[in-house]
This record gives C-alpha cells, sequence and structure tokens, in this order.
C-alpha cells in the first residue's frame, strides 16, 4: 500500500501536467543573479521565491495573460507582463533595478514576503551578508559571525575549531559553490580563507539537511560566491598594518564576467617583536559565462598559512635563566586549494540539469614543541636534564569530485530532484612524538552516492522527503540515509519538523590535548568500518511578532549512534594502525534555542538563548561511564545589534555570555618514566593524575565588542578616494575584548606558594582602525 | 527611548566590574561537576634485565603527590617523593624462590633498590611485591623475553649505511635497536609483527672508521605497553594514566639484551 502511494505521488504530476513560468532575477546593473526575489502573480495567491541561483518557477498557470510582481527590499518593485499558452515558458533572465534602501535600520533577516517562510530550511541560520560588511567586528569574515549563531559553540579562543549542536568538529561541512573545502580557515584565527569581498551569501544548516547534503553529520556552511558585474570595473581595496586586502570585478565580454581578490597579511608586531614569521594568504577567482540557456563557473582558490612561532624568541627580553631554558611553540605550514567548473542548465522550463566538477586539496605539516632544559645536580656527572617534548602531524587531502543532478519542477508545487556523485578522495597521515620515527599511510577510497528529493507543498504545508545512498569502498555495502522534514503555517505562525540519519566516512583527530591549541582538523577515513552515524530529530516555531520582527524557537535531539575517538595519543601508541587507534562510542546532544531577529525602529540584529546538554560514552573512558562531551555549553546567550545613528553610520555591539566547557581537573601528580636501554637508567616526567574526565566547569565566558562604521563625505580620507576614482570611502573602528578585566581562562596553571592561576590569552582591550574605499 | 537604550550597558559595565579580576590575582575558579579524590599511591619503575651482568636489575619508587605539596618544594627543597624504605621482593614462579631487592643509593641511577645476586633468566615468570605501611601493597608479574638473535655475520657496513635483518621473537613484544659508533648514536623502534624478519639499515652521518656497536632490546609486553604510551603536558586534560602493576601505579617488565660489535666501514 505504501509502494502504490509513493509510485502514485511521483506519476501524479506527470498526468497532470499543465504550464509553468521559470526563469532567472538578476541585478540590472551587475548582472549577479538575486536570490529571494518574491515573484507573484497578481490577482492570485500564486507565487514563488528566487533559490540560490536566483531561479524561480512558478506553477499552474493558466492560458491568456498574466502579470507577475517582482519584490526584493534592495530592489525597486517591478511588474512583467505574459502571455501564456498551454506551454511552459522560459523567460530567460528578468533585471531589476537596484533601490535606495527605505529601512531606517540595517536589515539582518534578509527578505521577507509572504512565501519566505515556507521556503526556508529547518534549523538554518541564513543572515544577510550585509551584516558582514556592517559589523566591523567581524572583520567581514564568515566565520567570526557563525559564532553568533545560538547553534555554534567555540573551542578556546585561539583556535578556529567549532562545534554544532554537540557535534565533533569534524563533522562540520564547509562548501564554497558546491566545493568541499577542507580546514577552510587560517590557522590562529577565526578567519575564514575565503575574501569576504567574494561572498554572495551565507547559509549555515545545522540540521535536518536535505538529501542532496552528505558527507558531514553536523552542520553545513554553504557560501556562495559573487559572479562579477557586467558593466564595469567594480572592487574595493583595504590596506593595513597587517597587509593588504583587495577585490576586482569586472566585464570580460558580453554574458561573462569575472572577479579576482587577494588577501596578504602578515601581522608586524610578532614580527618585529619576536622575529617571528607569519604569513597568511588567500586568492580567490571565478569566470562566469552563459551560452543559451547554460550558466558556466570556473572558481579557483589558494590558501598558504605559515606560522613559525618559538616563545624563547621573547627571552631576549627577561634576564631570568629560566626564559632562556624555557621555550614553547609551533610551526604550522599549510596550503589550501580548489579548481571546479560548474554548469546549470535549464532544459526545459522545468527541468534543470546542474553539474559539477572539481578538485580539492589540503596539506598541513604542523609541530608543536616544549623544550626544557636543567641542570641536575643531585648526583654524580651534573648531567643536564633535557625535555624535548614535539608532536607532529601531517595530514593530506585529495578530493576529486564530479556530481550531477536534474530538478524537475512540476505542476503539482512538486519539485523532485535526482541526483549523483562520485568522490576519489585520497588521504596521507602522518603522526610523530618526540624524535621517535612516525608512521606514514596513504589510503584512497572512493565515495559513491546518489539521492531523491521530493519537494511538495499542499497549500500551507511544505514536505520534504529525502532518501539518499552512500557508499565508500573498498566496502561494497550501499547505506541508506533517510530525510524527512515539514513545515506547516498556520495564522502566521509556521510550525517546523525534521528527522534524518547521517553517515559520515572520514573521522577527524582530536589533538586538543596534544597541541597547544588544535587549529585544524586532521582527517583519516573509514575504510571497513562502520561510519559516523547520527540521528537528528528536530521541533520548531517560528512567526512574527511584529511586521519587521521575527522569534523562532527550535528543540533538537541528536543521537550520535556510532562516533571514533580518534585521539593524538592513542594514535601515537598504535604505531603500525591508524586503524587500531579508533575506539567506537555514542553519545547524545540535546537542546532548545531560542532567537528573536529583526528591526525595530533604527536598531536591528538578533539576541539568542541556548539551553543544551551533549554526552560521551566510550568503553576505554572511566569504564564505559556516559561523561560531558568536551563542547558543552549549558547556557549560551549572543546578541548582535545595530544602530544607524545616521545614514553614513552605523554603530554596532556584539555580546556573549556562554557558560564555560567542561575540563579535567587534575589531582595530584605521577611521575611517568623513561628508560634509556643503552645506560640502563630512567627519566621521568610529571604526568597529571586524571582519574574523572571532565570533573569541573570552567567559569563562564563573556565577550563584548563594538565597532563603528562611517561613510566619509569629506577630509583626507574622502579626497583620496576620489584621488582614486572613486567617492565611496569609509573609516570603522572596532574595540574588542571590553571586559578585558573579566577573564576568559584557556587554562590554570599551578604556582606554588600562589595556588591555581587562570590564564587568559588576552589581558587588555584591542582598538582597530580600518579604511577602506570601494570602486 | 535614549535612557532605555543606556539600561543594558550600564548592566554589562557592571557586571564587568562585579566579575573582574586583576591580572595579579588567581582569576575566577572552576565549579565542581563530579567530586575527585586523591589517589595517594606507590609509583614502581621495575625493570628486570638480562644482559649477563648482576645489579642490572633495579626498582625505582615514588609516590603521588598532589599540587599543593609543591607549595613544599618552594620553600623547602628536600622534598622529593621518592619512597626510600619500601620492602621490595621478586619471585620467581617457576621455584619460588625470593630475591629480596633493597635500597641503595647508585652513582649513576640515584635512589633505587637494588640485587647484587640476582640475574634473570629468560622465558621465566617472576613476581613482583611492593609493600608499605603508609601505602597499597603493589603487586605484578613479568616474563623475560629470550634474548634477540642477532648474527654479527649478518651486519653489513659500506660507507655511512650499516645493515642487517632483526628476526623478531613471539614473547618480545616491542624491540629498540641501537647502532652506536664514534659518529653517530642511532635508533630505530619497532613493535613486534608476528615473528617477521625486519630489515634493518642505519644511515651515518660519516662512514663510521672505527668498529660500530649493534644492540638489540626486546621488551616484554608491560614495558612494552608502557613506554610506547605517551602524555600530555598539558593541564586540565584527561590522560588515562597508564598502569601495569596493580594496587599503585607504574610499571614492573623485563628486558633482554643481546649486542655485537663489528668492524667499520672498509
Amino acid at each position: 500500500m505504501r509502494r502504490l502511494a509513493a509510485i502514485l505521488l511521483l506519476i501524479l504530476p506527470m498526468v497532470l501536467q499543465a504550464a509553468n513560468v521559470s526563469g532567472y532575477v538578476a541585478d540590472a546593473e551587475t548582472g549577479e543573479t538575486i536570490i529571494g526575489v518574491n515573484i507573484i502573480v497578481e490577482g492570485t495567491d500564486n507565487g514563488a521565491t528566487t533559490d540560490v541561483n536566483g531561479f524561480f518557477v512558478i506553477r499552474r498557470l493558466p492560458p491568456g495573460e498574466a502579470t507577475l510582481r517582482l519584490s526584493h527590499i534592495a530592489y525597486s518593485e517591478q511588474t512583467r507582463t505574459i502571455r501564456l499558452d498551454s506551454e511552459d515558458l522560459f523567460l530567460e533572465t528578468i533585471p531589476l533595478e537596484p533601490a535606495v534602501l527605505q529601512s531606517e535600520a540595517i536589515v539582518v533577516t534578509g527578505q521577507r514576503g509572504n512565501l519566505i517562510q515556507k521556503d526556508m530550511d529547518i534549523a538554518s541560520f541564513e543572515i544577510s551578508p550585509q551584516v558582514l560588511r556592517e559589523v566591523p567586528q567581524f572583520n567581514k569574515d564568515v566565520f567570526q559571525l557563525i559564532k553568533y549563531s545560538p547553534s555554534v559553540t567555540i573551542g578556546d579562543r585561539i583556535s578556529p575549531i567549532y562545534y554544532v549542536r554537540g557535534g565533533d568538529p569534524g563533522e562540520n561541512l564547509v562548501q564554497l559553490d558546491g566545493m568541499t573545502i577542507y580546514n577552510p580557515q587560517h590557522a590562529l584565527s577565526m578567519s575564514a580563507i575565503f575574501n569576504p569581498y567574494a561572498i554572495k551569501n551565507i547559509e549555515m544548516l545545522v540540521g535536518g539537511f536535505d538529501a542532496q547534503y552528505g558527507g558531514r553529520n553536523s552542520s553545513i556552511l554553504y557560501i556562495t560566491s559573487r559572479e562579477g558585474h557586467q558593466e564595469k570595473v567594480q572592487g574595493e581595496f583595504r590596506p593595513s598594518s597587517s597587509g593588504l586586502v583587495g577585490a576586482i570585478e569586472f566585464p570580460v565580454r558580453d554574458k561573462t564576467t569575472a572577479m579576482v581578490s587577494g588577501r596578504f597579511m602578515s601581522d608586524l608586531t610578532p614580527r618585529i617583536l619576536m622575529g617571528m614569521p607569519n604569513l597568511m594568504a588567500d586568492f580567490n577567482g571565478a569566470l562566469q559565462t552563459t551560452i543559451g540557456r547554460t550558466r558556466l563557473r570556473f572558481s579557483a582558490f589558494y590558501a598558504r598559512d605559515y606560522i613559525d612561532y618559538d616563545f624563547i624568541r621573547l627571552g631576549i627580553y627577561f634576564k631570568e635563566e629560566f626564559m632562556r631554558n624555557y621555550s614553547t611553540g609551533f610551526l604550522t605550514n599549510t596550503n589550501n586549494n580548489a579548481v571546479g567548473l560548474q554548469t546549470r542548465s535549464v532544459l526545459t522550463p522545468n527541468l534543470v540539469l546542474e553539474t559539477h566538477l572539481y578538485h580539492s586539496g589540503f596539506q598541513v605539516d604542523n609541530k608543536n614543541f616544549i623544550k626544557f632544559r636543567a641542570q641536575d645536580t643531585t648526583y654524580e656527572g651534573n648531567v643536564d636534564v633535557v625535555l624535548n617534548y614535539e608532536t607532529r602531524v601531517i595530514n593530506e587531502v585529495s578530493d576529486n569530485t564530479v556530481k550531477a543532478s536534474l530538478s524537475w519542477f512540476t505542476t503539482l508545487n512538486q519539485t523532485v530532484k535526482l541526483g549523483v556523485e562520485h568522490n576519489d578522495i585520497t588521504f596521507l597521515n602522518d603522526a610523530g612524538i618526540f624524535s621517535l620515527p612516525s608512521f606514514s599511510t596513504e589510503l584512497t577510497s572512493t565515495l559513491q552516492a546518489w539521492y531523491l528529493q521530493d519537494r511538495v507543498e499542499l497549500g500551507p504545508l511544505l514536505v520534504k522527503l529525502g532518501l539518499r545512498n552512500t557508499r565508500f569502498s573498498p566496502e561494497q555495502v550501499w547505506r541508506q540515509e533517510p530525510r524527512a522534514s515539514l513545515a506547516l503555517e498556520l495564522r502566521g505562525v509556521t510550525l517546523k519538523a525534521a528527522w534524518g540519519r547521517y553517515h559520515q566516512y572520514v573521522t577527524a583527530m582530536n589533538t586538543q590535548d596534544a597541541e597547544l591549541s588544535q587549529f585544524l582538523d586532521y582527517y583519516y577515513p573509514l575504510r571497513h568500518m562502520e561510519p559516523l552515524t547520527s540521528i537528528h530529530h528536530i521541533l520548531g516555531l517560528e512567526g512574527r511578532i511584529t511586521d519587521q520582527l521575527d522569534y523562532s524557537v527550535t528543540a533538537y535531539y541528536k543521537d550520535f549512534t556510532n562516533l571514533y575517538r580518534f585521539d593524538y595519543f592513542n594514535t601515537i601508541a598504535s604505531i603500525y594502525s591508524y586503524e587500531a587507534a579508533l575506539e567506537q562510542g555514542e553519545g547524545e546532544a540535546a537542546g532548545v534555542e531560542f532567537m528573536l531577529k529583526g528591526e525595530a525602529g533604527r536598531i536591528s540584529g538578533w539576541i539568542s538563548y541556548a539551553l543544551s546538554r551533549s554526552t560521551r560514552r566510550y568503553a576505554s573512558i572511566q569504564q564505559g561511564k556516559t561523561f560531558l562531551y568536551d563542547g558543552d555549553q549549558t547556557h549560551n546567550v549572543k546578541t548582535v545589534l545595530l544602530y544607524q545613528v545616521t545614514q553614513d553610520i552605523t554603530a554596532s555591539t556584539t555580546f556573549q555570555l556562554t557558560s564555560g566547557f567542561p575540563k579535567t581537573w587534575e589531582t595530584g601528580i605521577v611521575s611517568h618514566y623513561a628508560y634509556n636501554p643503552v645506560s640502563n637508567t630512567y627519566g621521568l616526567f610529571p604526568e597529571y593524575l586524571t582519574p574523572v574526565k571532565n570533573n569541573v566547569r570552567f567559569p563562564p565566558r563573556m565577550d563584548w565588542e563594538i565597532g563603528w562604521k562611517k561613510q566619509l563625505r569629506g577630509g583626507f580620507g574622502y579626497q583620496l578616494a576620489e584621488y582614486l576614482g572613486t567617492d565611496q570611502a569609509y573609516l570603522t573602528l572596532t574595540v574588542r575584548n571590553l571586559l578585558f578585566l573579566r577573564r576568559n581562562p584557556y587554562m590554570y596553571f599551578y604556582l606554588p606558594g600562589y595556588g591555581y592561576y587562570a590564564y587568559d590569552i588576552s589581558y587588555f582591550p584591542s582598538v582597530q582602525v580600518g579604511y577602506m574605499i570601494k570602486f | 527611548m535614549k535612557k532605555a537604550g543606556l539600561y543594558p550597558v550600564v548592566m554589562l559595565l557592571v557586571l564587568a566590574v562585579w566579575t573582574c579580576s586583576l591580572p595579579h590575582e588567581p582569576g575566577p575558579q572552576p565549579s565542581t561537576i563530579v567530586e575527585t579524590e586523591f589517589d595517594s599511591a606507590l609509583n614502581v619503575f621495575g625493570v628486570l634485565r638480562l644482559d649477563g651482568k648482576i645489579n642490572s636489575s633495579f626498582f625505582y619508587i615514588e609516590r603521588t603527590y598532589q599540587y599543593q605539596e609543591l607549595d613544599t618544594i618552594a620553600w623547602d627543597e628536600s622534598f622529593i617523593p621518592i619512597i626510600t624504605n619500601a620492602t621490595v621482593s621478586v619471585r620467581r614462579l617457576s621455584d619460588a624462590k625470593d630475591y629480596p631487592f633493597t635500597y641503595e643509593l647508585d652513582s649513576l641511577r640515584g635512589e633505587i633498590y637494588t640485587c647484587d645476586y640476582f640475574i634473570p633468566t629468560a622465558e621465566e615468570t617472576y613476581a613482583l611485591t611492593v609493600s608499605h605501611d603508609d601505602f597499597r601493597t603493589v603487586t605484578d608479574t613479568t616474563t623475560v623475553p629470550a634474548v634477540p638473535a642477532l648474527d654479527a655475520d649478518s651486519v653489513i657496513v659500506w660507507g655511512d649505511m650499516v645493515y642487517f635483518q632483526q628476526r623478531t621473537a613471539a614473547d618480545v613484544y616491542l624491540y629498540d635497536i641501537i647502532m652506536l659508533s664514534s659518529e653517530d648514536s642511532l635508533q630505530y623502534r619497532f613493535q613486534n609483527r608476528d615473528g617477521a624478519t625486519i630489515p634493518i639499515a642505519f644511515q651515518s652521518t660519516a662512514p663510521p672508521e672505527e668498529s660500530v656497536d649493534i644492540q638489540v632490546y626486546g621488551y616484554d609486553a608491560n614495558l612494552a605497553e608502557y613506554l610506547t604510551t605517551t602524555i600530555t603536558l598539558k593541564p586540565q586534560t584527561y590522560n588515562e594514566t597508564v598502569t601495569t602493576v596493580t594496587g599503585g601505579y607504574g610499571v614492573f617488565g623485563s628486558v633482554s639484551v643481546a649486542a655485537v660489535t663489528v668492524p667499520g666501514a672498509p
């Protein structure tokens, strides 16, 4: 009976085909497609909203004349009259003229309209990119922005690692125009390796993903890049004390645009004071063209990090002998690259074919060390005791992917998407400690997937059903990942629910206990092993308090039925088999998130609160007892507020108050012995006694930052911009760590005769002044 | 409206001042989730070494200690958590013969326990008992591995390279191969691979002109596990304390030694 119903659901649309109208909507000046344009057929309830590609399909239009009304908050409203017979119609591209914004406040929620609520994905955090541009604290960086999602918790302050709803950091997927990017952040900072100028749209899915998304279990950060300018050369240039940032977009020829951007940064302060070489660079490029009904996009990017930090270089400023005999530091060397070709063809007004071929690569060679030298005068010989603790991790990923999908927009408000993917992925792993030889392994696997996603709108009800099938070689087993979600809109309130099973075939090594700070995920394939498995249950409520103020309440429960513990020390101990170092476990996460978002007068922004709990169980840890997960934060208050002081000035403030992380507090010290077989002597290192994992919670963390952005209308800054041929110059001021007297401990050191000292990263507020011109 | 907008700012400032701590102050402290007791116990490092010499086998014993005891170090340099008055006994299980190990101050190895007539026997199992009035008794057993097979004729010294093959034995769980010459001291460590023969190649910084010493150390299961365990020096991180003994901490294991000396490069 169920099968019959399913077949009917698929066949019925074919029987009842009627006229559909589809097309793209684009900016009349730049030619860039616009996301979130509402298109209503006048005199009816029928309409559509443009998707992430600026594409729309309006269904079941009767033959005859119809008037389409197109609206978007950033564009002038426009109407277009069309004449339909019984055939489907493709309208090519409808241009919209940009409008002068009338809103008193900076709009943070993107476009609002009658249809937008139904089209929004379940459990998404979608913020207008304008927020990135207007809040200088974010430094135009997507990873700074997602810190303010109620679903995200951040690791220590010097690490870009983040947790989403109790999942492991290695379960977060970042895609740039559909290309999977491995470790998309610069080392030592929450800074993405994508130039913010190049970003057109950011969407973060924190659960309940459609079947088209796979490969990671916790979150999808989907970044869409800009498409270039079809009429003139446009860009920005930002010099600063730490480097140069520039971007330029321009027309190549008719219907062909291009964009090139780059950043080259080196922090001068440590370079001068400590002689610390450091370099962070990234370059993006894109070329887009339209041939008939096919849009082609070629995109490429390259990023590079090199940091050589050695604490002993600070020793020159101190007289103490200790400073010359103690050193700690790291040497990180990363390289990230991707190149891809994407096509999107409107085969018929109802049928869209998308293909994607790309290569994504990542290489890291990361060393951490602690060196200590002391003279031992206890016994004869005055032997120097030298501790040379060094960890080294090498990880390389080479991902070659080809994927294709076919979307069919039926007349029954049903969209069926069928897709296939083939990824050849090679992983190189190497981990070592002290000066012992490390063990290197290189493994190649193939991940194959096909999926079917069905989306049906039945009046106020939106239902999405999906099935993703995956196979990870050399295993021949196909695994199913069913997904389902619905949204029901009743009297302005939308009830949302989602359920899904997710598999992930790579795991990431946890080095947080071994490295000074874990900057990166080190990936390892799960060959011949059960994949990481999560089951998401989500229930949410969304609505509006006023026309400009939205609220949402979301509850979730995640069942991690299969997890792996792949920590650095286990890996080192299993010298000849990384797989032997993998320990299977399980866990759970649950929480409730509240969010208020929108505009009120000149104030806009959002405030959120999350209550959550996340746990883990592994047989080798405390005999399999449940313990609090490292990324657990019980309470989590975040707010981002913007105040439009004048048309030219925007003031902003960001604030976070969160519970501290659970940590393991040592009860005492036990010497760990080393043995020198040649001399038949022993050595010893103090090791912490930690019988219970995560037995304390660190103090609550608090962060407060303010920003100020002003468009210059006169003075030197404006004249400089004019000299360079533009009239858009901006000055920004950012003050970070305003609560510098409120310490957010990173770790505690026991100081004899003093007690436990809470060590923080920064003890002073930081003030940054920036200047930017747009041309 | 302006006054209302000031309230959050004032509240945040009050909160900041209320919760602040100056850099010289200890700062906010963590809150307890699970009460965790300190385990006061003996920490033993015991090696039975089969190298044809007496007095090669020894024990070093400490106790665990709390951070607060480190305060003593600041004022009294004599604080060292070494145990010098324990009773240490090793029993050969095949004939139940006991060997008492007594405390001595060794010029090289410091405060250790030795037995001046004890030489372990290959493939024999020994049981350890360490007792002390103030701590739980520590016990463990070890089986001494067979002496590693090492044939001097199989060692080839060619230029700056030294080659040979090491045949592994089932009762040896970890090998350390050491090459010593006047120019270099090189080490290669590997875990047993089911009796396979492992090709070994050392590259010196210069061709060894005089003799070359090859030393092979074969460890039992206890030492193999303990010596391949790593520790973290980062505070507030969970680390399962690896111990092979019962009733305390540390390791009781055995190692067999084979050594040959071959001429340097021709």
